[in-house]
């Protein structure tokens, strides 16, 4: 069954069209690259699928559900979750607390549960305490160590992996990721690819799409590729069949000796 | 546990000692005096310091209740002095609507610079309630709260569609709606004359208006609503801790940080800000409930814009998003110019660089919001 299911989509800003009738799928446990040049329509394909955008035409479903009308909080609840380009954690929350605001518990909550102090709630508190403190287990000590830090006090690998545990925290179908390694030198992009790789071992069922600039660096991560330009989308298929298109190489990478 | 009596019943005694001197320079000289000695403190006992803050961290119940103790003998301290203790009073009503709103602006972001109109709301249900209906104190000061509340809800809708500048106009506005509306609904709110001769309210048969006599003593009246509005500065200081420190308080914290990274991960922005709105509203209308009640004269001229901005100040001072910070703010900015009234023209001026400098030089305020709600594997919550 398709997880996710997207046709025709297209997204007009005044005259612009920044989306223009794409249309993917994605199975359960795959992953798929988004690539393109900046101005593209990646971010705002993103944005349409987590609900922030309103699609001018064209239809999303995810598990099964239209998505159309939803809220993106609602859309989130049907198990889609994202990572923001420019990394919008909670700064001044701690590391715990990040990953927390990703769980059901938090949502759950009885407010008025909670000002008469009532057991159930404090269970709740702590069971949404454990849960995020084994969701950073994923990466080892490496978040688990600064727990208690405040996010704007983390460097900046260690914001791009928060980043990510808040997006797995919900247990999602499907996590976006935008441009996870913007910022980062190669030895970054490598340990992150890792970490990407470790999250796809952890949970074999999740979903991902990664949206980037670079092809180098989801090679070995994808199964598929979708290359947008100018909001079309002007191949889609096998990672190794896209780099070998013309089109791809003429419209994004520039020159063919360089692809890859 | 010693270390919290003693330090706190050296701040009683030093407040008492603050009350009792009365040549404006002499209070300068004194601030002056306390200023150096916590500059020095800090600086010679940084460890000593820094313990005392620990020990009240970790037992928050004994420093309430021992707070609670010593402000339950003030009233003697004083000797029943009503001046002193009608400015308490004010105090304590301040030190609510600063929680109030530093619920609504400090943990959820919104801001708010029309926070009087809610107490008006309050202040002027219990008016009319009592005076005109004939109804109960005790049963239209919580209908005070929920009026203002539903105000609360009222300004939030418009405000769902706004952030950060355009929200502080639209609270603005919102404000002078309120005092507009109380000048010109003549019937209802008697116009520029205001209520006058709302009841006192009566508690298991004594009037409130009367002095509080013990036999071996006799307090002015003014104590008698010193111990109500420290009852409900009591228990809005637990409710408001509650709320912080649950999910939904962080859930809060979160909405402030990002809204829309918060809206991606599942929050129903529309409403928990229309929630902060109805809690922060709810305490203001309580206070000016008991403004109301306490004063027995209200009129729309008390709840001006200045007001607004006094609440705004005291919460600034103390630290946004701190408890304890808005109750010392909201005490500091009400005692302090009462030492100074031969100044009183330059109220709102002192008021305004309070902000300004506090912006500028301490912008976590006196006693800022340091530690998070949760911690790993220890939930810090309501022990």
């Amino acid at each position: 069954m398709k997880l996710l299911d997207v046709q025709d989509l297209t997204i007009c800003f005044g005259g612009v069209i920044a989306v223009n009738e794409v249309s993917f799928a994605l199975q359960a446990g795959e992953t798929l690259g988004v690539i393109g040049p900046n101005g593209s329509g990646k971010t705002t394909l993103f944005n349409l699928l987590s609900g922030i955008y309103k699609p001018t035409s064209g239809t999303i479903t995810l598990a099964g559900k239209l998505t159309q009308g939803l809220r993106t909080d609602e859309i989130f609840h049907l198990g889609l979750s994202r990572t923001f380009q420019n990394g919008r954690l909670f700064w001044n929350l701690n590391v715990l607390e990040n990953i927390m605001m990703g769980l059901e518990e938090v949502r759950n909550t009885s407010i008025v549960g909670s000002i008469m102090g009532m057991q159930k709630e404090k269970d709740l508190q702590k069971q949404a305490v454990q849960k995020a403190s084994k969701i950073m287990e994923i990466f080892g000590t490496l978040l688990t160590s600064q727990a208690n830090k405040v996010a704007s006090d983390l460097p900046y690998a260690d914001r791009r992996r928060l980043e990510i545990c808040r997006a797995i925290a919900s247990n999602p179908k499907v996590i976006l990721l935008d441009e996870p390694s913007a910022g980062m030198d190669g030895i970054e992009t490598e340990i992150l690819m890792n970490d990407l790789l470790k999250v796809k071992k952890a949970l074999p069922e999740l979903s991902i799409i990664v949206v980037e600039h670079d092809m180098g660096f989801i090679k070995g991560l994808v199964d598929k590729v979708m290359v947008l330009d100018y909001g079309k989308c002007i191949a889609y298929g096998l990672f190794d069949d896209v780099a070998a298109n013309e089109d791809v190489i003429k419209a994004y990478l520039g020159q063919g000796d360089e692809a890859c | 546990m010693i270390k919290i009596l003693l330090t706190e019943i050296i701040g009683y005694i030093l407040f008492l000692f603050f009350v009792y001197v009365e040549d404006p320079i002499a209070v300068a000289g004194v601030m002056a005096a306390f200023i150096v000695a916590v500059v020095f403190l800090k600086k010679k006992c940084g460890e000593l310091v820094k313990d005392l803050e620990k020990a009240y961290a970790d037992n928050l119940g004994q420093v309430g209740i021992i707070a609670v103790v010593l402000a339950v003998t003030m009233p003697f301290s004083l000797m029943g002095d009503a001046y002193w203790l009608q400015v308490l009073n004010f105090s304590i009503l301040y030190a609510i609507m600063a929680l109030g709103l530093n619920f609504m602006t400090g943990r959820a972001g919104m801001i708010c610079l029309g926070y009087a109109a809610f107490i008006a709301i309050g202040a002027y249900t219990v008016g009319i309630l009592t005076l005109k209906a004939g109804i109960s104190f005790w049963l239209a000061l919580p209908l005070a709260g929920l009026f203002a509340s539903i105000f609360g809800v009222i300004l939030g809708l418009p405000a769902l569609r706004v952030k950060g500048h355009y929200l502080a106009l639209v609270t603005i506005a919102f404000g002078l709606i309120v005092q507009q509306l109380l000048l010109n609904l003549e019937n209802i709110t008697g116009g520029t004359n205001g209520l006058i001769n709302i009841p006192s309210p009566h508690f298991m048969g004594i009037d409130m208006g009367a002095n509080l006599d013990f036999g071996f003593m006799s307090l002015s009246y003014q104590a008698n609503f010193y111990y109500l509005c420290l009852l409900i500065l009591a228990i809005t200081t637990i409710l408001i801790y509650r709320f912080s420190n649950s999910l939904f308080g962080l859930a809060l914290n979160a909405m402030r940080e990002d809204q829309l990274a918060a809206q991606c991960y599942g929050m129903n922005i529309t409403r928990y800000k229309l929630l902060a709105f109805a809690i922060g509203a709810f305490f203001g209308g309580i206070s000016g409930g008991l403004y109301a009640a306490m004063i027995n004269f209200i009129a729309p001229e008390n709840f001006g814009y200045s007001m607004s901005i006094l609440v705004i100040s005291m919460i600034i001072l103390g630290g946004l998003d701190s408890i304890p910070g808005a109750i010392i703010g909201a005490f500091f900015l009400t005692i302090f110019p009462e030492k100074f009234r031969a100044f009183e023209d330059y109220r709102v001026m002192f008021y305004g660089i309070i902000i300004v400098l506090c912006l500028l030089f301490m912008r976590e305020g006196l006693l800022p919001f340091k530690h998070r709600i949760f911690k790993p594997s220890i939930p810090k919550g309501e022990n």
